[in-house]
């Protein structure tokens, strides 16, 4: 008896130590990566094989071994903060635009215009970019993961067939040309991505082409102040109701609209200029017809210039983590823009540097349909980013806007009760979050 | 002497203590386990419901009622409570009725039974995100399969704009999740079924019992405790369901199908404000604890009819 009760107590003995040497060794092991092990990359799961081939190359180049970790793009935002809650460190992540602010705020993000080449980065940039970087005092807190603007792709020879040589300069003319090409048998023109989360980007799109400020510097709803934000609201709701669209605009999904760009049932399609590519590779009757007009309808013509971010965390890893941020948004040892190309090929991803556009390897891989100093203006002089969407209460904004520009859509609210909404939002928002 | 008395009350008071903590010491581990991981995150949940919780910077302030208050005065929570159990009246009738048939048809031997066994799991076998994806594409209004069907039927002389349409967009949402819960109620009816000895029909037949009275008081009363778990099955998604909606609509269009669980998952993933997500998760909680009781009840109290 006294035998099995030592061996019991042995056994207890031994599986504590040896549960006591695994939690010392993880946590040796954990400050081992704070302290110059591999550096720790965050990304979500888009093209993961394709982080992993440049995350590799990184290593080669450097000799600085790094490992992934991706996390599913739905809670993306939730996954890496309770792992940072939770003490897991993060040396190199992914991040959402809206989030930047919120993050660095938390103290998760380091400034980088203090590390060596910032600058430099910074300078490359087209200018209208540099705002989606930094905070409104000018910290770069973030840095370019990819990079695209908002275009409305049309049909030429659709329009042509309908009589129109060009595509339209304004909202009544896209109205005007949609309705002649109802009338000549294409039951919906216009097609828009109105799902609930991307409302918000529409909203951006709509405003600047019509030369309405978004937000003031301070992040006040300067929209609510311009009595051509609710004409707009007018124009979306008449081209909803009027049949301009399809009726299940609402939930349709880009897979379905290309399709039905690429078939010939729609003319006009307005999402980032990458879609092109994707529209073209997916082949249809109608794609060799396919282009994209040089400004968004609207008197002032801008458009939204939107993209995903890369962040870096402070800490002892501070030199490495840069250098592995600049390999990834800007430069390679080579001076060579090799990520951003690859993503190009992948997905015609876009960066936000002028040479970029220029390179002989990125416009073989974008492919002969696109016009590379119409996609440059744009970026160039054409679109903003819109540098409210950088702060904390951005994000809550975003899913209001969803709600109402559905609800006005369906004609359950009013364009003038649409603007007073969302500005009182803004306003409680960022009371709630000051 | 006195040394094997000392012996003898130190190991009955050893045999004493065993008695009595041993069987603690043995459920300690499930204890625990079930302690970190399920009522530990209930009562943060609860205590969070009770919170202003800021992510950032790690602080949580006590607010008493207000993000229940805030949430019982909201437009958007009373239309997703409506659209809740009309979606839930949805996913449970049609998974448990449409699931019961296909177990009785599958459970007969005929040719061609191994085949239907295999398509009966498919649904099954794909992930609700999957389920989301393919419904969408079923239900386009250009190039759907279901407006196909009923065009060429006749039925149709055009293409409907089903995801347009609020009643529409709520019952072939509805219909999705039904779709992949039927699979999952078939071959758990399907499996009870086939654990009823066949004797008991041939002793019914002798009896005289016709058809709709073998049904009654073999079929059923055998697989009631399983139509009961199926039952609750189906309750509990009808009131969870999440992801295939989430992709087919995102809630829209408009509030159309702005289930519980969008809201929840609205307010605690991209609004970040876990307390009013856990006010959500609470209220979604109890709803479902409630009606999945009264089902329970209702179900084992005509059962004790029966006997």
């Amino acid at each position: 008896m006294s035998k099995r009760q030592l061996s019991r107590r042995q056994f207890l003995k031994g599986t504590g130590a040896g549960l006591a040497s695994l939690a010392l060794g993880g946590a040796s092991s954990g400050s081992l990566l704070a302290q110059g092990g591999p550096l720790q990359f965050y990304g979500w799961d888009f093209q993961p094989d394709t982080i992993r081939q440049h995350l590799d190359n990184y290593t080669a180049q450097s000799g600085t071994p790094v490992e992934l970790h991706i996390i599913p793009n739905v809670g993306y935002s939730t996954g890496i903060q309770t792992k940072i809650l939770g003490g897991v460190h993060m040396d190199v992540y992914y991040n959402f635009k809206y989030n930047s602010t919120r993050f660095y705020n938390a103290g998760w993000a380091r400034r980088m215009d203090d590390l060596p080449g910032a600058e430099e980065a910074m300078g490359e940039m087209f200018a209208s970019s540099v705002p989606s970087y930094t905070t409104p005092e000018g910290q770069l807190i973030s840095m370019p993961y990819f990079s695209a603007v908002h275009a409305l792709h049309y049909n030429e020879r659709m329009l042509s067939a309908s009589g129109f040589d060009a595509p339209p300069q304004t909202k009544q003319d896209l109205y005007d040309q949609c309705a002649q090409l109802k009338a000549d048998g294409v039951d919906t023109p216009y097609l828009a991505y109105w799902v609930k989360e991307f409302c918000e980007e529409y909203l951006q799109v709509y405003l600047l082409s019509e030369g309405i400020t978004p937000f003031a510097p301070n992040g006040e709803p300067a929209f609510a102040d311009d009595a051509k934000t609710a004409d707009v609201f007018e124009w979306w709701q008449a081209m909803f109701q009027d049949g301009m669209t399809s009726p299940t605009m609402l939930t349709d999904q880009p897979g379905e609209q290309m399709t039905a760009m690429q078939n010939g049932d729609a003319a006009f399609y307005v999402l980032h200029h990458y879609f092109l590519k994707l529209m073209n590779a997916g082949g249809g009757p109608e794609v060799e017809h396919l282009r994209i007009a040089d400004r968004m309808p609207g008197s002032d013509g801008m458009t939204f210039q939107m993209g995903e971010v890369v962040q870096m965390s402070d800490g002892p890893n501070v030199d490495r983590s840069w250098d592995l941020v600049k390999f990834y948004t800007w430069k390679d040892a080579a001076g060579e823009r090799s990520v951003h190309k690859s993503w190009a090929a992948a997905a015609a991803l876009g960066a936000p540097y002028p040479d970029f556009f220029d390179d002989p390897e990125v416009q073989a891989n974008y492919g002969d349909f696109y016009d590379f100093e119409q996609i440059k203006g744009m970026f160039e002089n054409n679109s903003d980013v819109v540098q409210a969407r950088n702060q904390p209460w951005y994000s809550e904004f975003q899913t209001h806007v969803g709600d109402e520009i559905q609800r006005m859509l369906q004609g359950n609210l009013a364009p003038a009760e649409t603007v007073t909404s969302l500005a009182d939002k803004v306003l409680e928002l960022r009371d709630q979050y000051s | 002497m006195a040394s094997a008395r000392i012996d003898r009350e130190t190991a009955q008071r050893r045999k004493h203590w065993d008695r009595k903590w041993i069987p603690y010491a043995l459920l300690a581990p499930a204890l625990i386990t079930i302690l970190i991981v399920i009522i530990s995150p209930l009562l943060t949940t609860i205590y969070y419901s009770f919170s202003n919780v800021d992510l950032i910077f790690n602080r949580t302030t006590f607010i008493g009622l207000e993000n229940y208050q805030e949430l019982f005065t909201s437009r958007l929570f009373w239309k997703a409570i409506e659209i809740n159990l009309k979606f839930a009246a949805i996913v449970v009738i049609v998974p448990t009725l449409m699931g019961l048939f296909f177990a009785l048809l599958l459970v007969e031997d005929f040719i061609g039974r191994g085949i239907g066994r295999t398509l009966l799991i498919l649904p099954w076998a794909l992930p609700w995100i999957v389920i989301g994806l393919l419904w969408n594409w079923l239900v386009n209004a250009q190039f759907g399969a279901i407006n196909g069907l009923l065009y060429s039927l006749g039925l149709i002389d055009k293409y409907i704009p089903f995801m347009a349409d609020e009643d529409w967009a709520l019952i072939f949402t509805a219909l999705a999740s039904a779709w992949r819960q039927t699979s999952f109620s078939a071959i758990l009816l399907l499996a009870a079924l086939q654990t009823i000895p066949e004797d008991l029909y041939d002793a019914a037949k002798v009896d005289g019992a016709g058809l709709r009275a073998r049904f009654r008081f073999i079929t059923f009363a055998w697989i009631r405790p399983t139509l009961t778990i199926v039952l609750l099955y189906n309750i509990v998604l009808g009131f969870l369901q999440f992801d295939a909606v989430w992709i087919m609509t995102q809630g829209g269009p408009g509030d159309a199908t702005m289930l519980l669980s969008v809201l929840l998952y609205r307010e605690t993933f991209i609004n970040f404000d876990l307390g009013m997500g856990a006010a959500v998760s609470n209220v979604l909680g109890l709803i479902t604890l409630g009606v999945g009781l009264f089902f329970v009840r209702l179900t084992y109290r005509s059962q004790a009819a029966y006997a």
